[in-house]
């Protein structure tokens, strides 16, 4: 199962990366209609909510990401994201965790804002779309002690390991183009584990790109400023 | 739009507040439940009067008693070692001779959550006894966790 989710993500990779990477217009010739796939450029994105979030989270986890988002038809919009996170916390049982690592996301954004120019000034999104989510990570956890006033024995000892997750997360964004190809904007997304560790096995307490790993859906919010390069308007 | 920088942040604030809940609300209590039965009926029994303690691996007794002359006793309690991987506990059934009861076993780390951390939990091997009243000894139940469960059946 892991092999399979492992291939269908290179896959979304590699679909998204071809795409940016193409012709700028192609035609495609129909029986009765031509229709054109137009490539209007391809935007970088900076998360900088972590100044915030990492304050609230009181130092406890922390998150930086960004993105490179294409654009297409004004209706279709693949994107990749790349960052890096981690976390450290003394756990209500005694145990310390540390763990940290690089994450991955590739998905695709349709956008639900329909312009009433052909070439509007200001290129305003609302976007709605889907992500899948990776990441590979060295965690420790630290004082994982047991102690028996029966038997009168006390074992502590610390674990190092290595964990690598999928993840399924469905998202919603604004951007706003304040100046030309100069954007600024929020995403708001839901994120579900696509597996579970066995019952009894150790599991990271934070996640690299996806949150505290609890048994619930977790929420994450970006806001970003972004730069749009090749813009073909 | 030019609301969203504020809406954002008070989103992110309202959201940070929804914080994971660190109290542990499992049990992390394991111990080998044992049940006394007639041997002839395998009816479930009531002792009199029971008095139970643990022994050192060296064979000296444990300080503290783990039942202590109780009445009306129908299933009880032991807790196993969880540093060694055989423990022994010998019973006194009314006036008669004592039994020794010896359990091997392996030892399971089960990682609950963080709230809770860990426990051992225990996979019975073998059980044997001494038979000054104890008959026989019967294992029902293999894997000691937190479930309530009976493990060994004592037949008398």
């Amino acid at each position: 199962m892991y092999n399979i989710y492992k291939y269908c993500f290179s896959l979304l990779i590699v679909c998204c990366v071809v795409t940016v990477l193409s012709a700028q217009e192609n035609e495609v010739v129909n029986d009765s209609t031509k229709r054109k796939v137009v490539f209007n450029g391809v935007r970088l994105d900076l998360d900088v909510s972590p100044v915030l979030t990492t304050f609230l989270n009181k130092g406890e986890s922390y998150s930086f990401e960004t993105g490179i988002q294409a654009e297409f038809n004004r209706r279709l919009y693949p994107v990749i994201e790349l960052g890096y996170g981690g976390a450290k916390k003394l756990t209500g049982s005694g145990i310390t965790y540390k763990g940290d690592g690089l994450f991955y996301r590739a998905g695709m954004d349709f956008n639900l804002l329909k312009s009433k120019s052909e070439n509007p000034i200001y290129n305003n999104l609302f976007l709605f779309g889907i992500r899948v989510g990776y990441t590979y990570f060295d965690y420790e956890l630290q004082n994982i002690s047991f102690v028996d006033d029966f038997w009168n024995t006390n074992l502590t000892k610390n674990l190092g390991l290595t964990s690598s997750s999928f993840w399924f997360e469905i998202a919603a964004s604004v951007r706003v183009e304040l100046i030309k190809n100069l954007y600024i904007g929020w995403t708001v997304r839901i994120k579900n584990m696509l597996s579970k560790p066995d019952p009894g096995a150790f599991k990271p307490w934070h996640i690299p790109g996806f949150g505290i790993n609890g048994d619930t859906s977790v929420w994450g919010f970006n806001y970003t400023i972004g730069y749009k390069l090749l813009n073909n308007k | 739009m030019k609301r969203l920088p504020i809406i954002f942040i008070l989103s992110i604030i309202f959201f940070s507040a929804c914080k994971q809940d660190e109290t542990c609300r499992e049990s992390k209590e394991v111990f080998l439940r044992v049940g006394f039965f007639e041997s002839v009926t395998n009816k479930a029994v009531s002792i009199d009067s029971l008095t139970v303690f643990a022994l050192h691996q060296d064979g000296s007794a444990m300080d503290s008693l783990l039942y202590d002359n109780r009445k009306n006793m129908s299933n009880i309690i032991l807790p196993l070692n969880k540093v060694e991987q055989a423990s022994l506990f010998v019973m006194k059934l009314n006036d008669l001779p004592q039994d020794t009861l010896s359990v091997l076993y392996e030892n399971v780390e089960y990682f609950i959550s963080y709230p809770c951390g860990m426990i051992i939990t225990h996979t019975l091997d073998t059980v044997w006894s001494t038979h000054h009243f104890i008959k026989d000894v019967n294992m029902v139940h293999k894997n000691i966790n937190t479930t309530n469960v009976q493990h060994l059946q004592v037949l008398l």
